[in-house]
């Protein structure tokens, strides 16, 4: 069974929305950056209160991973999901859409 | 807001001989007569070179300035808005008081966040409400159907902040959910960009009127958005630095981006310049001017223009960056088999010229970039 590394994002609650490119960046310096095992699935957690988030924000949040390995690797090595079912669908659509 | 006072000194006068009669100067007080009828580029001009004479020629003997209009018809919201950060900056910097007579006659529904603007109050001053948005992030203001503020680029979670009120703004105006949902991210995604790749602050005003009737008769929303910022820093300057001078590590889209400008360079002319074109390449998707992605990026622009082609009727849809105009036609967003939009009928970005519509020149010098947008929403 593959083992995956649980990151869960501490994000205010004044805010229902993530957007950004700069921000998504920010917090993947300052909360994902330094939990992160290569050598596994990294699953970032949002949390439940976070019901959309921008294009913006998910290629921010990549960003250092995405020009390191590639997008498409990028999605292998850091997989963003939400329990709040709206966020979770933004969060395929964009990737789907876009890549990251 | 800064660097908006750049907006007159950077357009200055060149006949004043002409401008001398139209000028009405007694005891201190200047009285300037806008245009009667519609108040656009053309006339922002004009008044920034009154106001260029009147600084000039009286200098503090003039401490206060009168506008006049017996007929005062914004062509669309980033020209009210204009006139609005004139007499800001008016006040501010100048230090001159202000009054307005401007009678209006008439309010398009693409004009529709006049009815709150600063232009409806008879006098302003600096800590007139409304007024302090240029001045402050900390201060919304936030009216019945009308929002603005200002969104510094100091503060990254701010945009957060912005798509989040916008979103409870819009909910609030009872607009559908999902039309709110994707104009809170574009108006986002274009503060993010000016604070980002202008690197400055911006403005963000977005006012919602209802009941506009199309051709068909078929009701809608109508989202007028103008998103203004004043930096030296033009949209597709680092664009430009980025395909013209940069390692691009073989990939295909900017290198496809290096190719058009080879081929688009012979087509530059006195209408068509260099400008207009890494404007047109900022749109594109997955080109982005951040230095350091060539991998990422590129994404809201392009979102945008999508959102644009299925949403906009008649209204001039477009973004003003220094003198340079380019104007969004639903008909010139397709995107061609390269998967870039073509901005010409023939559906090719890469070897084509963008259709003679959508490229233009502003009267007005406006020191930075503005897009004025209005998206149509049915009503259901």
């Amino acid at each position: 069974m593959e083992k995956n590394n649980t990151i869960t994002l501490e994000l205010s609650k004044k805010n229902t929305c993530l957007a950004g490119n700069r921000f998504g960046n920010d917090i993947f310096t300052n909360q994902i950056a330094d939990k992160m095992n290569y050598s596994e699935l990294n699953v970032i957690v949002l949390p439940d209160h976070i019901e959309d988030i921008a294009s913006s924000f998910i290629e921010g949040l990549y960003k250092n991973v995405a020009e390191k390995y590639g997008k498409v690797e990028a999605l292998d090595i850091m997989q963003l999901v939400s329990n709040n079912s709206e966020a979770q669908e933004k969060i395929n659509d964009c990737i789907e859409t876009f890549g990251v | 807001m800064k660097h908006s006072d750049n907006l007159i000194k950077k357009n200055r006068a060149t006949n004043y001989s002409k401008i001398r009669k139209t000028i009405k100067f007694s005891n201190g007080n200047a009285s300037i007569n806008l245009n009667e009828g519609a108040f656009g580029g053309r006339e922002v001009k004009e008044l920034l070179c009154k106001i260029d004479y009147i600084l000039k020629m009286y200098g503090n003997k003039c401490k206060v300035i009168i506008f006049k209009s017996n007929d005062f018809r914004p062509v669309d919201k980033l020209s009210y808005i204009m006139l609005e950060l004139i007499i800001y900056n008016l006040i501010k910097i100048y230090h001159k008081t202000i009054y307005y007579q401007l009678n209006i006659n008439k309010i398009n529904i693409n004009v529709n966040g006049l009815k709150w603007s600063l232009l409806c109050k008879p006098q302003v001053k600096c800590n007139t409400e409304g007024f302090e948005c240029f001045e402050t992030d900390k201060k919304s203001y936030v009216s019945f159907r009308s929002f603005r503020r200002l969104i510094l680029p100091e503060r990254p979670e701010k945009i957060a902040e912005l798509m989040s009120d916008m979103r409870s703004f819009l909910t609030g105006c009872n607009l559908k959910k999902e039309y709110g949902k994707k104009i809170s991210e574009i108006v986002s995604e274009l503060a993010d960009n000016a604070c980002e790749h202008a690197k400055c602050e911006c403005l963000i005003d977005v006012d919602v009127a209802e009941n506009y009737i199309n051709s068909k008769g078929e009701i809608f929303w109508a989202i007028n958005i103008c998103v203004v910022n004043f930096s030296n820093v033009l949209l597709g300057d680092q664009v430009k630095e980025k395909i013209l001078f940069s390692d691009k590590r073989n990939n295909t889209r900017y290198l496809d981006m290096e190719r058009a400008y080879h081929i688009h360079k012979d087509f530059f002319d006195a209408n068509y310049t260099e400008q207009h074109f890494f404007t047109l390449v900022s749109f594109q998707e997955s080109i982005s001017g951040r230095k350091d992605e060539i991998n990422s990026g590129g994404k809201g622009l392009a979102d945008m223009l999508k959102e644009l082609s299925n949403h906009s009727d008649k209204f001039q849809c477009y973004v003003l960056t220094g003198d340079k105009v380019i104007v969004f036609i639903p008909e010139y967003i397709t995107i061609d088999k390269n998967g870039y939009t073509s901005f010409n009928k023939l559906n090719d970005f890469i070897s084509k010229k963008p259709d003679e519509s959508i490229i233009s020149d502003s009267n007005t010098d406006v020191c930075g970039t503005s897009y004025n947008l209005t998206f149509i929403y049915k009503k259901e």
